[in-house]
């Protein structure tokens, strides 16, 4: 394997593994401050990648028009589902939350899988497929080019990534957030209005992981039934990093970015899942508390 | 300024609360006292609506609050110390301070309030960057207190502040609760630790499985008969 060959395979893992763990953040996040395990969750990297196709490349809107429109959209889906899905469930015993939440919105991502294969390949396209084609020139960093599609990947990760930090250590909604995950119940003897929070974090959530469907699909297709897969990669992204753990979730993302890409370089894309479990495997029998855990006693 | 009318709470089917009637008047410091699940945690948790009451109501100021969500309590003017402190163990003191000022909306007066707090606990200001989690039992404790204040509430609501603390500890916690009664704040004092509550109250009330059983002044309450026997070693 060359020099360039690795730091190519490096790259791509780093920025998908970014991507992953975006997803995974904004999902452990709804998790940790309500109680809600949102299946659905990766098909809203789906619908960010289904929209961003269907606006960029069967509209003739112009790109920052199109941009505009997709922000605004998903934010509205976003804030939607949290009345429709969430906001019932809200408040419940924690239990009892959690089971809720995950039949409701694994109802939700299938009636939502199954519609868009549909109406897709009915209205735009027999062959739902979501990419954005975009070509990007290389860079060249020491004599070896890097991929400037990878490269702007890496750059929307590290923004998103940064302001998301910012809203929850500088903003009092983020720090409400936190409040919440860290107590629950303290927080709510202080005033702290649960519904607001969860409407905050799950409209910002579902926004950032579309706009990462809009980043995906730069690099690689999607096609409309990889919402659940995706699902299951921030799953183990979040048991892998520890729930609520910024770093946490950074490391488990790359980790199971680069494993996916030297496994498919290596023995092949079918065994990519394989890999997930492996790494899955290893850090619960090294660190059952995941990589950045606090060790219950 | 509270009055709590033949308040009933239960659990399923049991009931933690039977007609509880009570009532704390502007100025005063009451206390309830009782044993390990007479229902006294249950009651403040009803009266700042983190669990539904089954029957009665809940009079602030004149106002039913029975059936609102616990977060208008709070802008309501009713404070609650829970039980077990529950800071935010991974925020400095100063964050589990702020929250505590955006939460009961008073983001513009973040600092003249922080100032007050400090004021009252200037440990918390020597403390202000270090962890929730990393503080003493006492600490906490005055942080869960503080964290309360900043809501600059009408009537705080303790729950068991002496739990687990040591003797000492528990003595200078039960000053400031004299000096904040001093500056004239109404409070409501729930406790095992029936001999400090009954010494500090004006008034107060014996809660037994779900029932009041006894009512009176805080030192009557310290020379009845019963009550000795029941809850003091004599």
């Amino acid at each position: 394997m060359s020099v360039q060959t690795l730091l190519e395979l490096v790259l791509g893992g780093i920025s998908l593994g970014g991507i992953y763990a975006l997803m995974s953040l904004a999902l452990s996040l709804a998790l940790a401050t309500t109680n809600m395990l949102n299946v659905a969750h990766g098909a809203f990297l789906v619908m960010g990648a289904a929209l961003s196709t269907f606006l960029l490349r069967h509209t003739r809107l112009p790109w920052p028009a199109g941009l505009a429109l997709f922000i605004g959209f998903c934010a509205l889906v976003g804030w939607l589902f949290e009345r429709v899905c969430v906001r019932p469930l809200l408040g419940r015993a924690p239990d009892r939350a959690l089971v809720g939440s995950i039949l409701i919105t694994f109802g939700f991502a299938l009636t939502f899988e199954a519609a868009l294969g549909y109406y897709w390949a009915k209205f735009v396209d027999p062959q739902p497929t979501f990419s954005l084609p975009v070509a990007m020139p290389p860079f060249a960093l020491f004599g070896v080019s890097l991929s400037g599609t990878r490269l702007a990947i890496l750059a929307f990760v590290g923004v998103a990534v940064l302001l998301f930090h910012l809203f929850l250590t500088r903003t009092p909604m983020g720090k409400m957030a936190r409040a919440l995950a860290q107590d629950y119940d303290g927080a709510l003897v202080l005033g702290i209005n649960p519904q607001a929070v969860s409407a905050a974090i799950f409209t910002l959530g579902i926004l950032a992981t579309a706009l990462s469907g809009l980043f995906f699909i730069l690099a690689s297709p999607l096609g409309p039934h990889d919402g659940l897969r995706l699902t299951l990669i921030a799953m183990t992204v979040i048991v892998i990093g520890g729930v609520g753990s910024l770093p946490g979730v950074l490391a488990g993302g790359v980790l199971l970015g680069l494993g996916d890409v030297f496994t498919a370089f290596l023995v092949g894309a079918v065994w990519s899942p394989v890999t997930y479990v492996l790494v899955f495997f290893v850090v619960l029998l090294l660190r059952p508390e995941g990589l950045a855990g606090i060790r219950h006693t | 300024m509270l009055e709590v009318n033949q308040l009933s709470v239960t659990y399923g089917d049991l009931r933690a609360v039977w007609d509880a009637s009570f009532r704390v008047n502007a100025g005063e410091l009451v206390a309830i006292v009782g044993s390990n699940g007479a229902g006294k945690t249950t009651t403040l948790r009803a009266i700042h609506g983190l669990i539904p009451a089954a029957g009665g109501e809940i009079v602030f100021d004149g106002r039913r609050l029975t059936g609102e969500p616990s977060y208008r309590r709070v802008k309501e003017g009713i404070a609650l110390v829970p039980e077990g402190r529950r800071v935010f163990p991974a925020m400095s003191v100063l964050e589990n301070l702020e929250i505590a000022a955006f939460a009961s909306g008073a983001r513009g007066d973040l600092r003249a309030r922080l100032d007050e707090v400090f004021e009252l606990f200037p440990v918390m200001a020597e403390r202000r960057a270090q962890h929730g989690g990393t503080l003493s039992g006492g600490e906490q404790q005055m942080l869960a207190i503080a964290r309360a204040l900043m809501a600059r509430p009408r009537l705080l609501m303790l729950d068991e502040p002496s739990l687990g603390l040591a003797p000492i500890v528990v003595e200078r916690l039960y000053e400031t609760i004299g000096r904040l009664r001093e500056q004239g704040l109404t409070m409501l004092l729930v406790e095992q630790y029936v001999y400090g509550a009954l010494d500090l109250a004006d008034r107060a009330y014996v809660l037994e499985t779900g029932r009041i059983t006894r009512a009176g002044g805080g030192r009557e309450l310290l020379r009845d008969d019963y009550v000795r026997k029941t809850y003091l070693v004599v």
